[in-house]
Formats: C-alpha cells, sequence, structure tokens
C-alpha cells in the first residue's frame, strides 16, 4: 500500500511529469489556454494512460523487446481512436465538442509513451496503473496550475467565467504559444524554490 | 531467421487485434456519431430561425468551393400549404488552422436579411480564432441586411463585420464564404433593391394593419402592391400622398413619422 502511495506522490509532485520531467510541452502549448481545456485534456490522458499501461504491462512478456516501442504506438493510437469515437457517439455534445482537437494529440503525446517504455513494460498490472493514474492526475496538475494563469492574464476569465471585462488590460501573448513558455518557467521557478526550502528545511532539522 | 519471424508475427497480432477492436467499436458507434452530427446541425438550424415550426429540406446542389449543401427551409403555420420562409446554405471554408465548417440562414419574402450563422465544426487556435464559436462573433450576422459584408478591426458599421482580436484570418474566412453565400442568394432571389435613405420603408405587416379597412388597394397602383408581395416594403413619398389622413396619424403614433 505504502508503495502505490509512494507511485502517486511521485507522479503528482516529485516527478511531475510537466513541472520536473519537462515531457508532453506539445498538449501544454496547445490547450493550456484556459483552465477548462487545461483539465479535460488532462483527465483523458490520464484515461488513455491508465488503459494502455494496464494493456502493455499484460503482454509485456509476450512481447520481444524489438518491437516493444513499435507494439506500444499501435496500442496506444488504438486506445485514443477508440476513445474518441465513444466521446463523439455517447458523450454530451459540448463535451465532445471542446475535447474534439484534443482528442488526436493524446496520441503523440510523448508522456503516455515515457510511462508505457519506462514503468509499465517492467511491471506488474497493479502497480503500472497505479503509476499511470499519478502521472496522469500530476500532468493534469501541471496543465490546470499553466491553464487557469494563462486563461487570467491572457482572458481575464477562469473557467469561462468573466473577471475582467476591460480589454485593454488582457495581455495577448499569454494566450499565445510563447505565453505557455513564460509561465511554465515561472511555475517551475516556484516548485523548484518550494523544494529546494524544503530539503534545506530538513538538512537544518537533522543538524 | 526465428529473430526476424517472431517479433514480426508478434506485431502483426497485435496490429490485428487492435484493427480488430477498433472496427468492432466503430461499427458500434457509427450510428449514433452520425446521429448527434445531424442532431447539431440541426438544433443550430432550428437556433437560426428561431425555434419557430419550420421544416428543412435539403435540395439537389452540386457542391461549390464554399457551399456544400443548400436547405429550403419552409413554414409550417399553415400546415396544408408549408410557405417558403428561407434557405439554409452549408458551407466550409478554410481557416487558420484547418476547416470550418458552418451555417448561414436567409429569409426571403418580407423578412429579407441574414438570420443568423453557426459554427458547426473548426479546429482554429483555442482562445483566439476559436473564439468565432461565441455569441460575440456569430451574432453580428445577424439581422444583417444581405449585401456583401467586409471585416474591420475598428467598430462596425452596419455593413460590417468586427474580426475577433488576434484572429483576422479566421474571421476573414468565415466572412469571405458568407459573401459566397449572398452570391448565391443573389442568383436565386435576384438582388433586392437597395433602399434609399429619404424612401419610406415599413415591413408589409405593419402597414396593412395600419390602413383603414386592411386593405392597401384603395391606395396603391397595382405595381406597387406586387413589389410589397416580394420585397421589403418600400414607397415612395408620393405613394404615401396617397395614404389617408388616418393612416399617417396612426403612424405619428406610433413614432414612426415626424
Amino acid at each position: 500500500m505504502k508503495h502505490y502511495i509512494q507511485l502517486l506522490k511521485d507522479g503528482i509532485y516529485n516527478k511531475n511529469p510537466v513541472l520536473v520531467q519537462v515531457l508532453a510541452l506539445c498538449p501544454l502549448l496547445a490547450v493550456t489556454t484556459s483552465a477548462t481545456n487545461a483539465i479535460t485534456m488532462g483527465l483523458s490522458t490520464t484515461a488513455v494512460m491508465i488503459c494502455a499501461s494496464s494493456a502493455i504491462s499484460l503482454i509485456r512478456k509476450l512481447m520481444p523487446s524489438e518491437i516493444r516501442i513499435a507494439t506500444s504506438v499501435v496500442v496506444v493510437a488504438g486506445f485514443v481512436t477508440i476513445l474518441q469515437l465513444l466521446l463523439e457517439a455517447y458523450a454530451p455534445q459540448n463535451v465532445s465538442e471542446a475535447l474534439g482537437i484534443y482528442i488526436p494529440l493524446i496520441t503523440v503525446n510523448c508522456i503516455v509513451f515515457a510511462r508505457v517504455e519506462a514503468f509499465a513494460s517492467k511491471n506488474k498490472i497493479l502497480p503500472s496503473m497505479v503509476d499511470a493514474l499519478g502521472m496522469g492526475l500530476g500532468f493534469t496538475l501541471g496543465l490546470f496550475i499553466v491553464g487557469v494563469i494563462r486563461e487570467f492574464l491572457g482572458s481575464g476569465s477562469i473557467f469561462g467565467y468573466e473577471l475582467i471585462r476591460e480589454q485593454s488590460v488582457h495581455v495577448l501573448i499569454m494566450i499565445m504559444p510563447p505565453g505557455a513558455f513564460f509561465t511554465l518557467g515561472v511555475v517551475i521557478m516556484v516548485r523548484n524554490y518550494m523544494q529546494a526550502k524544503s530539503l534545506e528545511s530538513k538538512k537544518g532539522g537533522n543538524k | 531467421m526465428n529473430y526476424i519471424i517472431k517479433p514480426a508475427a508478434s506485431l502483426f497480432i497485435a496490429a490485428a487485434i487492435t484493427v480488430a477492436a477498433l472496427s468492432f467499436v466503430y461499427n458500434k458507434t457509427y450510428e449514433s456519431i452520425e446521429k448527434q452530427k445531424n442532431k447539431a446541425q440541426e438544433k443550430a438550424m432550428r437556433e437560426i430561425f428561431m425555434y419557430g415550426t419550420y421544416t428543412f429540406k435539403e435540395v439537389p446542389f452540386s457542391p461549390t468551393k464554399s457551399i456544400n449543401a443548400v436547405y429550403e427551409v419552409y413554414s409550417l403555420v399553415s400546415d396544408f400549404n408549408p410557405k417558403k420562409a428561407g434557405y439554409i446554405l452549408k458551407l466550409s471554408t478554410e481557416g487558420y488552422s484547418g476547416p470550418i465548417e458552418f451555417i448561414i440562414g436567409f429569409g426571403i419574402g418580407n423578412s429579407k436579411e441574414i438570420k443568423g450563422i453557426r459554427i458547426l465544426r473548426q479546429s482554429e487556435t483555442p482562445g483566439l480564432g476559436a473564439l468565432s464559436v461565441k455569441y460575440d462573433f456569430y451574432g453580428q450576422f445577424s439581422g444583417k441586411r444581405i449585401s456583401p459584408l467586409k471585416v474591420t478591426k475598428s467598430s462596425p458599421n452596419s455593413d460590417e463585420i468586427q474580426a475577433i482580436t488576434s484572429a483576422t484570418i479566421t474571421s476573414r474566412a468565415i466572412t469571405n464564404a458568407v459573401n459566397e453565400a449572398i452570391e448565391w442568394y443573389f442568383s436565386v432571389e435576384g438582388q433586392p433593391k437597395v433602399i434609399e435613405d429619404d424612401e419610406w420603408w415599413y415591413s408589409e405587416d405593419k402597414v396593412y394593419n395600419l390602413v383603414p379597412g386592411g386593405s392597401l388597394k384603395n391606395y396603391l397602383t397595382p405595381e406597387e402592391l406586387e413589389e410589397i408581395d416580394f420585397h421589403p416594403f418600400v414607397l415612395t413619398e408620393e405613394a404615401w400622398g396617397r395614404l389617408t389622413e388616418e393612416a399617417l396619424e396612426n403612424l405619428k403614433l406610433q413614432g414612426s413619422v415626424e
């Protein structure tokens, strides 16, 4: 049990895919223009990661190592397409519309492959699922933080609720791709500072 | 040999299983997806025509650059004889990062105007071009006179559309497709008569109600009456002179005439 909690913690904070591993910058640039987009993208990626990781973990012993990556690509692409079809068919209109263009982006999302490669292909199914869940939530959290900041500065709203109507104070560059880099840089800086602080206090306690 | 065959066979099996699963899901969801798409389009059509009692009929049409399909709109108020009330055109245009699909509604007869547009599918930049699905942008088209529209960056005149900030390409693409639809409309319905500022014009119903006895026949020439049937009501000052004192008095009460 402790092992699983550690896995979740790693995914969300210690090895956060966006803020520490700095993976998956492509969806980060594309979807963090608003908090809602960021969360929906994060959660659907999490769903695909859990499916893909458990499937790869199941067949890890049957697969010759030479074609492991090729198999992962096929499996992930398959799950993404299935997810897209299901969403289009059964999800409420506004949800599938909002997600429509982001779903295919999951296929090329390197965090999915990173976890499949680094973890699921070497571990049993349950730890693989927990790892995928943790990393997925970490990814969602990273996207969410960047998304909230960019949406607030760029369009003066949060979750689509307008807070600042005055157009002239909106910082337009924040909702364009460069804004994602600026925000990500600052968020990583804050996180590193927090970590350095906590390490320092731990050291201090030992003395 | 084994080192070639075994990986190839495994990959083949993995791909085969994935394809089988995919085609299964595709077949299961195909109908619902089509239904959802049609539902979305029909909802947009009803929205444009204010949820009135209308029915839509697709008419044969060979697609042009922007126009994909044409629907005729029939009013069902008198149900034995559905009256044609307008058109809906399905358009697609090349936006900033992919095709934009949308529909436009035109009214005919005495509500000759652009009823409105609704975006069905687009993949524009979120936060910029994707704002075209918001009322702030598409609502600008509703109620516009049917004449070529221009895109402007500052505050728009009656025949101008204000571009979305930093998404001029998207705004232009949509407006250009709308202009193509307007050209099509002219080719079918004829170009409406331009109303000069010094002409008095009122909608048919309004004037019918104002004239005592409910008939304009006593006041207007046959040509003028015929025009009322097909165009927004246009009266010259000379025709106004023939209206009775009572009718003019009624107009004054409504504040329509000074």
